[in-house]
C-alpha cells in the first residue's frame, strides 16, 4: 500500500508528449486564421487592384471620350456656322473656318493636356507636341476609331483616341499620357499599401487576441498538467469549467490509481493463491468491507472460494452453494450485482453472515476469453454506497483475477505436458546455467532427482558432468552463437551402456533476447541396436551377392571339369590305372560343386522347392540325425509347439539349417552340454524392424536353438554369418555353415537372430512366415535310375562354346544326334532340320537372344516341341525374373551328366 | 464712469496698430521700362495704372482700403527688372504686383513672382511659351502672340491677296508671332515665299525688304518692335516696293506710328489688343478719361494696364482679402469682361477668351478692319 502511494505521485504526472507542430493549438487555430486573413487580404488586394486599376483606366478613357466629344463638337459647331452662314460653298470661307476650327481644336487639346494631330485627307494639318507623330506610329493602324486604347512609347503609356470628322475628312488623333494620372495612380497605390498595412495590423491584433484569449489560458492549464498539478485557471468561463473538470477528474483518477496501484503491486509480485489472498485483503481494506474471491465450479452450481477476508481473518478453499445467494443472479444475468443495503434479508446465506448480517454487497463476475463466467469478486458488509469509481476498481480487479486464472490454467497445462513426456528429458536452465526445470523423464535418463538438481548449476551436477566433461557447457556456448546444438554420447547406467541423444535450444524472452536454455535428451539405445542390426544384414547381403556371382561363373568351369572327366572315365577301361586319378578329379570336383552350392545357398541363389510344411514335422524328422551329429556328450531337448506350424519351405533346406546349427552348437560345447530346440508361433509387433523380414506378415513360426556352450563376444557375433568367417581351428570348418543357414532363411523370407555372450551360451532364433493354406504331401524322391541312352535328334542352343561342346559330347556319347546352334541362328537351324529335331535344349541366359525367345519362335512352327532349359542360376531366380513359366523343365548348372541324360530321357518319354 | 473710460482708451490704443493697418493703403508694385526699348508702351501703361489708381481710390479703394501703386523704372533692362521685383516683394513688401511690359522682361520676373507667390495678371506679355512652363501664379490678359496675325491672314484669303513674305526680329515675342503667322498661313492654305529673321533693333531693313520683294510675295509681314515696324515701312519705300499689303505686328496700333511716318503709315496693317471702337463696356469711358487726363489717346497697351487693374480689383473683392493664394485661385477660375474684352484662362493660366483686332491706317486714320462684325472700315489692298 505504502509503495502504491509512493508510486502514485509519479504516476499522476500526466505524460504529455510534445505533439507534432501540426497538432498544436497555435497551428490549428492561429495558422488557419493567418491563412484566412492572408487569403482575404490578398483577395481584397486583388479586388482593390482590379477595381482601382479599372477605375483609373475608366477615368482616363472617360476623360478621353469626353474630350473627344468636345473636340468633335467644336468642329461640328464651326461647320454648322459655316452652313448656317450660307458659306459652305465659299471655298475661302471654308478655308478660313477650317483654320479657325483647327485652332480651336488645338486650344482644346492643349487646355486638356492632350497631344495629338489632325490629318486632313492624308495631310497633317495640326500637330500638338512633337512626340505625337512618334507615339501615333507606335501603334500603326492598330487604333480603332472612337475607342481609347493604350500604347507604349519609350516606356511610357499613352491612351490613344482617334475620331473622324467626316465632313472635312479630318482624322483627329488624341493622345493622353498615362503619366498625367500618376497622382491618381499614386493615391490608389497608397490606398493599397494602407489597406495592406491595416490588414497586417489586424492580423497581428487578431493573432494576439487568439493568443491572449485561447492559447495563453490553455498553455497555463497544460503547463500545470505537465507538472502534475491540478489546474486552477480563473478567467474565461469555459476554460474555468474545463480546468475545474480536469482537476476533479485528476483527483478521482488519483484515488483510483492509488487503489489500483496497490492491486497492481500484488499482481506483479504474487502468484496463485498468494495473489488471491493479498488481493482479497487489499480489497477489504480499500472498501472497509469483507471480501471473497471465488471460482465457479464446473456445472456452475457451486463456488470454490479461493480467498476470503472477513473480520480480519483470511480463509480459503471453501466450497459454497450458489443457489439462494446474490451470486446466482450474477450467473443468470451475466452482470454485476450491486446492493447497497439489506442484502442479508433478501439472501439469508451463511456466506454473507460473517459475523454480522451483511447489508451491502457487490459481486463482479470474472469472465474468461470465451466470455464464460469463471469466477467472482465479492465485497459485502455494512451499509454503504458504491460510486462508479468503486465499481470500476472492482471490475479492474476482476479482470486481473481473470488473467491470473488464465495464467494458472496455462501453467498447469504446460506443466502437465512437460511432465507427461516419459522418454524425453526436458531440462531448462537460466543464463547462469542454473537449472530451473527438470521433468521426470530427465530423472530417468540422467539418474538425478529433481530436488537435487533444481537451482544448481549444470557444472555442479556430477553424474551429468562425469559422462561428458564440459559438454553441456560447450553446447550452451554453441547455442549462444548458433541458436541450437545437438550431440550424442554414451553413458553407463546400471552396468549397461546407454546411447543418449541431446539437443539444446535457446529460450528467448518477450523481447527475443536470450533468457535461458532448454536441454532435451532421449535414450536412443534401442534404436542404435536395431540400426546396427540393419547395417549388419545389409553387409551380409552384399557379401552374398558377390559370392553368388563367383559361384555361378565357377559352376561353368566345374561343369567342364566334371563333364570331361566323366567322358574320360567312360572312354578308358575299368581296369585302366588312370581310373583312380579320374575318380579323384571327380571327387574333388564334387566337393568344389558342394562349395559353390553352399555359396549359392548363402546368396539365396540355390534352387529350392518350397511347399507348405509343418516345422514340428521337420524337427521331429531330423531329431535322430541330429543326435548322431552332436554326439553322446550333448543332450538334445526338443520343446515343440502343440499346434502345427505350417510354413512354405523346402523341407530339405530347413533340415540343412537345423543340421548346420546343431553342428555349430556341438562345436561350441566341446565338453558337452544341452542343445534345446524349441518351436512356437509369434506375432511380431510394428516396432520390430521390418527391414529384416521380407514377407510383410505379422505371424511367424519361431525355431530357437540354444546351446550351453562357450558363447561368443560381440565382435564374433557380428560376423558369424559372413562366409568363410570362422572361430574354429583351421581345417575344422568350411566357414560356410552359418552363411548357408542365413542364405536359406533369407530365401524363405525369414529372419535369423543370435543372442550370445562369452560363457553364457548361444541362442539362434529363426522366424519363418506362417502359411495359411494346408500342408501338402511330401513327394517321394524318384528312384534313381541309371542314365538312359537314346537315338533322337536334339537341337542344342548355347552361346558358351565350352558348355555347348561338353553338353553335345555327353549327349552324343549317350547315342543322341545333336545339332548345335547359337542363339541367333537357332531358328534357322531348326527350320532346316524340323523333321528330325525332337527336342530343344536351350540356355536361358544368352547374350544375343534369350532361350525363351528362341523357344517361343520355334513354337510358332511346332507348338508341341519339347524343351529343356539350362542355366547357371537357380530356377527360382530365373522364374522370379519372369523368364520361365512354372511347368517348363529346367536344370541348373553345373550339370551332372547323369542328371542331364535322365532329364532328357524323361522329357522325351513324356 | 470716468474710471472706465481710461482703460477703454488704453485698450483702443493697444489695438490701434490693427486698425491703423486696416486703413493703410494697399500697395501694388511694378517696374516698367519707362526708358529704353519698351519706353513708348511702358509710359502708356504707367499712365493707365495711375488712372486706374485714381479711379479706384475715388471709388473707395479695394476692400475699403486705398490703393497705392509703386512704380520703378527698369530702363527696359532684364537684370534691373529682376532686382526691382525682388525688392518690391522682399523690401517694399507690397501687397500685390502688376507685371512689367514686354515678354522679355516678364520672362525674367515670373520665376521670382512664382517663388514668392505673387499672382500676376500679365498686362505686358502674350508670349506663348510663358504658359508652357507650368507657372501657377501667371495669368494671361490678352490673346497670345501666335494669334496676333490670324485676322490679317484670314483677310489675305478673303481678298485673294496672294503669297507672303515674313521677316521677324530675333526676340522671343517676335519669333513667337512669326511662328504663329506661319502656322496659320499654312492652315489657311497661304504660301510663304520668304521667312527670314533679322537682329532686333536693326535700324535698316532695306536688305530684308529687297529680299522679300525678290521673292515675288504679294504681302509683307514684319514681326518686331515699334521701331522695326517703322524701319520696314521705310525700307519698302526705299526699295520702291509696294506690296499689296504691309503688316507689322507691333507699333502701328500706336498713334505715334502715324506721327513718325505720316502718310507713309497709310495702308499699314497691324494687330491691336484694344481699340476705342471695340464697343466693349467701359471702353469709351476709359478712352475719354485717359484723353482727359493725359491729353492723348490711349493705346491698347494702356487699355491692357487698365484691364489688369480691373481684374485684380475684382479678384481681390471676390477673395474678400488680400490673401494672395485666395486671389490666385479666383484668378484661375474667374470669368469677367474688361475694357479690352473677355477674361478667362485655361488651367495653365493662358488667356483663351480674348482675341486681337486687325487695324489699318487709312488716310491718317486707324480703322478696325477685322473682325468684320467690329470693323470700322473695309481693308484696302493696293
Amino acid at each position: 500500500m505504502a509503495e502504491g502511494t509512493q508510486h502514485g505521485k509519479t504516476d499522476f504526472q500526466i505524460m504529455i508528449k510534445y505533439p507534432a507542430i501540426m497538432n498544436r493549438l497555435p497551428f490549428r487555430i492561429i495558422a488557419p486564421a493567418i491563412l484566412l486573413m492572408l487569403l482575404a487580404g490578398s483577395g481584397l488586394y486583388m479586388f482593390f487592384h482590379y477595381v482601382a486599376s479599372d477605375f483609373v483606366t475608366r477615368i482616363i478613357k472617360n476623360n478621353l471620350d469626353e474630350r473627344a466629344a468636345d473636340i468633335y463638337t467644336i468642329a461640328d459647331k464651326n461647320l454648322d456656322e459655316l452652313i448656317q452662314g450660307g458659306l459652305s460653298g465659299d471655298e475661302k470661307a471654308v478655308r478660313i473656318k477650317k483654320a479657325l476650327t483647327l485652332s480651336l481644336v488645338e486650344d482644346a487639346m492643349r487646355e486638356n493636356d492632350l497631344k495629338g494631330a489632325v490629318v486632313e485627307d492624308g495631310k497633317t494639318t495640326l500637330v500638338v507636341d512633337e512626340l505625337s507623330p512618334e507615339i501615333l506610329k507606335a501603334k500603326p493602324g492598330g487604333v480603332k476609331d472612337n475607342v481609347a486604347s493604350l500604347v507604349r512609347y519609350q516606356g511610357n503609356g499613352y491612351y490613344l483616341y482617334v475620331l473622324e470628322f467626316e465632313p472635312w475628312k479630318w482624322r483627329i488623333s488624341l493622345i493622353k499620357s498615362e503619366a498625367e494620372y500618376s497622382a491618381l495612380i499614386s493615391k490608389v497605390r497608397l490606398a493599397y499599401a494602407l489597406a495592406g498595412i491595416v490588414l497586417l495590423l489586424a492580423s497581428f491584433l487578431f493573432i494576439y487576441y487568439l493568443e491572449w484569449t485561447i492559447q495563453a489560458p490553455l498553455a497555463g492549464i497544460i503547463s500545470l498538467l505537465k507538472r502534475g498539478e491540478k489546474p486552477g485557471y480563473r478567467g474565461i468561463h469555459e476554460f474555468e469549467l474545463l480546468s475545474d473538470n480536469i482537476g476533479a477528474i485528476l483527483q478521482s483518477l488519483q484515488h483510483e490509481t492509488e487503489k489500483l496501484n496497490s492491486i497492481y503491486f500484488i499482481a506483479r509480485s504474487k502468484r496463485g493463491k498468494d495473489f488471491f489472498d493479498e488481493v482479497a485483503v487489499a480489497i477489504a481494506r480499500m472498501f472497509d468491507l469483507n471480501t471473497f474471491i471465488a471460482k465457479v465450479n464446473p456445472g456452475g452450481e457451486t463456488l470454490h472460494v479461493i480467498s476470503q477476508y472477513a473480520n480480519g481473518e483470511l480463509t480459503g478453499n471453501i466450497e459454497r452453494p450458489l443457489d439462494g445467494t446474490p451470486c446466482s443472479d450474477v450467473m443468470t444475468n451475466r452482470q454485476l450485482v450491486v446492493i447497497e443495503s439489506g442484502v442479508c434479508r433478501n439472501f439469508p446465506s451463511p456466506l454473507l453472515e460473517a459475523p454480522d448480517p451483511a447489508e451491502s454487497y457487490v459481486c463482479v463476475p470474472i469472465f474468461d476469453r470465451k466470455g464464460d463466467i469463471i469466477g467472482m469478486v465479492n465485497v459485502f458488509g455494512k451499509q454503504r454506497t458504491f460510486t462508479d469509481a468503486d465499481i470500476k476498481v472492482l471490475q479492474t480487479i476482476g479482470q486481473m483475477a481473470a488473467a491470473e486464472f488464465e495464467m494458472l490454467e496455462k501453467t498447469v497445462f504446460l506443466d502437465s505436458i512437460l511432465h507427461a513426456s516419459t522418454d524425453t528429458a526436458i531440462v531448462a536452465a537460466d543464463l547462469d546455467y542454473r537449472v530451473t526445470f527438470y521433468n521426470p523423464a530427465a530423472e530417468k535418463i540422467f539418474g538425478l532427482k529433481a530436488e537435487d538438481v533444481i537451482g544448481k548449476k549444470l557444472a555442479e551436477l556430477k553424474p551429468m558432468e562425469t559422462a561428458n566433461p564440459g559438454r553441456f557447457q560447450r553446447g550452451i556456448e554453441n547455442v549462444k552463437s548458433r541458436g541450437h546444438h545437438q550431440f550424442s554420447y554414451k553413458t553407463k547406467q546400471e552396468g549397461e551402456f546407454r546411447h543418449i541423444d541431446a539437443r539444446i535450444y535457446g529460450i528467448p524472452d518477450e523481447q527475443h533476447k536470450p533468457a535461458g536454455f532448454v536441454l532435451m535428451a532421449r535414450d536412443i539405445s534401442d534404436y542404435k541396436r536395431l540400426e546396427e542390426q540393419l547395417l549388419h544384414s545389409q553387409k551380409l547381403e552384399a557379401v552374398g551377392l558377390l559370392a553368388g556371382g563367383v559361384a555361378h561363373e565357377f559352376n561353368n568351369i566345374l561343369m567342364g571339369i566334371m563333364g570331361y572327366a566323366s567322358l574320360l572315365k567312360n572312354k578308358i577301361g575299368h581296369d585302366d590305372p588312370s581310373q583312380t586319378y579320374i575318380d579323384n578329379i571327380l571327387t574333388s570336383s564334387k566337393r568344389a560343386a558342394n562349395l559353390t552350392q553352399g555359396l549359392l545357398a548363402f546368396s539365396r541363389k540355390q534352387n529350392i522347392n518350397p511347399r507348405p510344411v509343418n516345422i514340428n514335422e521337420i524337427v521331429r524328422r531330423v531329431e535322430e540325425l541330429l543326435i548322431r551329429v552332436i554326439g553322446e556328450e550333448i543332450e538334445l531337448r526338443t520343446l515343440l509347439a502343440a499346434a502345427d506350424l505350417t510354413v512354405r519351405a523346402d523341407s530339405g533346406q530347413i533340415e540343412q539349417v537345423l543340421m548346420n546349427l546343431a553342428t555349430n552348437a556341438r562345436d561350441a560345447m566341446p565338453h558337452g552340454g544341452i542343445l534345446t530346440i524349441e518351436t512356437g508361433a509369434v506375432t511380431l509387433s510394428e516396432e520390430y524392424p521390418k527391414g529384416h523380414l521380407r514377407s510383410g506378415r505379422e505371424q511367424y513360426a519361431l525355431i530357437s536353438l540354444s546351446d550351453t556352450g562357450v558363447g561368443m563376444d560381440e565382435k564374433t557375433r557380428e560376423r558369424i554369418f559372413e562366409p568363410f568367417f570362422t572361430s574354429k581351428e583351421v581345417g575344422k570348418g568350411t566357414g560356410l555353415g552359418l552363411s548357408i543357414v542365413f542364405g536359406i532363411i533369407k530365401q524363405h523370407n525369414g529372419n535369423i537372430t543370435v543372442y550370445s555372450e562369452p560363457g553364457k551360451g548361444t541362442t539362434f532364433k529363426i522366424y519363418l512366415p506362417l502359411h495359411d493354406g494346408p500342408q501338402t504331401e511330401e513327394p517321394q524322391p524318384a528312384l534313381l535310375r541309371p542314365p538312359v541312352r537314346g537315338t533322337e535328334t536334339l537341337l542344342l542352343a548355347e552361346d558358351n562354346a565350352q558348355v555347348r561342346n561338353l553338353v553335345k559330347a555327353l549327349l552324343q556319347d549317350a547315342g543322341y544326334t545333336v545339332i548345335t546352334a547359337d542363339s541367333e541362328d537357332a531358328l534357322r537351324v531348326f527350320e532346316e532340320n524340323r523333321e528330325r529335331v525332337r527336342m530343344l535344349i536351350l540356355d536361358v541366359v544368352m547374350p544375343k537372344k534369350s532361350g525363351k525367345e528362341v523357344y517361343n519362335d520355334i513354337r510358332k512352327i511346332r507348338p508341341d516341341i519339347k524343351a529343356l532349359f539350362m542355366s547357371g542360376y537357380t530356377a527360382d531366380v530365373v522364374r522370379q525374373r519372369g523368364t520361365l513359366e512354372e511347368e517348363i523343365d529346367f536344370i541348373s548348372k553345373p550339370i551332372s551328366p547323369d542328371v542331364l541324360l535322365r532329364k532328357v530321357r524323361e522329357i522325351l518319354d513324356r | 464712469m470716468r474710471s472706465l473710460v481710461a482703460p477703454i482708451v488704453w485698450l483702443l490704443l493697444i489695438l490701434s496698430p490693427l486698425s491703423a493697418h486696416a486703413t493703410e493703403p494697399i500697395t501694388i508694385g511694378l517696374s516698367l521700362g519707362l526708358s529704353g526699348r519698351y519706353a513708348e508702351m511702358s509710359r502708356m501703361q504707367e499712365k493707365s495704372f495711375k488712372l486706374w489708381e485714381r479711379e479706384i481710390n475715388s471709388r473707395g479703394g479695394i476692400l475699403g482700403r486705398k490703393v497705392k501703386i509703386l512704380i520703378y523704372d527698369n530702363k527696359s533692362d532684364p537684370q534691373t527688372v529682376q532686382s526691382q521685383y525682388e525688392h518690391l516683394m522682399t523690401g517694399d513688401k507690397v501687397d500685390l504686383l502688376f507685371g512689367p511690359y514686354s515678354s522679355e522682361l516678364n520672362e525674367v520676373v515670373v520665376p521670382l513672382t512664382e517663388k514668392y507667390g505673387y499672382p500676376i495678371v500679365a498686362s505686358g506679355s502674350s508670349l506663348d511659351r510663358l504658359w508652357q512652363k507650368g507657372y501657377k501664379y501667371l495669368f494671361g490678359l490678352h490673346a497670345l502672340s501666335s494669334r496676333y496675325t490670324v485676322g490679317f491672314l484670314e483677310m489675305l484669303v478673303q481678298y485673294d491677296v496672294g503669297d507672303i513674305a515674313i521677316a521677324y526680329a530675333n526676340d522671343a515675342f517676335s519669333q513667337s508671332t512669326a511662328d504663329g503667322a506661319r502656322q496659320w498661313a499654312e492652315r489657311l492654305g497661304l504660301k510663304i515665299l520668304m521667312f527670314s529673321s533679322f537682329k532686333r533693333d536693326t535700324k535698316d531693313l532695306v536688305e530684308i525688304a529687297r529680299k522679300a520683294r525678290e521673292s515675288h510675295a504679294h504681302a509683307m509681314m514684319v514681326c518686331g518692335s515699334f521701331e522695326e515696324a517703322v524701319a520696314m515701312r521705310l525700307a519698302l519705300k526705299k526699295t520702291n516696293w509696294r506690296p499689296k499689303a504691309y503688316y507689322a505686328s507691333i507699333g502701328p496700333a500706336l498713334q505715334a506710328f502715324y506721327g513718325k511716318l505720316g502718310a507713309d503709315a497709310d495702308y499699314t496693317f497691324s494687330s491691336s489688343l484694344w481699340e476705342r471702337y471695340g464697343k466693349l463696356p467701359g471702353s469709351e469711358t476709359f478712352y475719354k478719361e485717359f484723353l482727359k487726363a493725359y491729353g492723348e489717346e490711349p493705346s491698347y497697351h494702356a487699355a491692357d494696364a487698365y484691364a489688369a487693374g480691373q481684374i485684380l480689383e475684382r479678384a481681390a473683392k471676390k477673395a474678400g482679402s488680400l490673401d494672395r493664394e485666395k486671389i490666385r485661385t479666383i484668378l484661375s477660375v474667374m470669368q469677367t469682361t474688361t475694357i479690352i474684352g473677355r477674361y478667362g484662362v485655361d488651367k495653365t493660366g493662358k488667356q483663351i477668351k480674348h482675341f486681337p483686332l486687325i487695324i489699318q491706317w487709312q488716310k491718317g486714320k486707324k480703322e478696325i478692319v477685322w473682325p468684320k462684325e467690329l470693323s470700322t472700315a473695309k481693308p484696302i489692298f493696293r
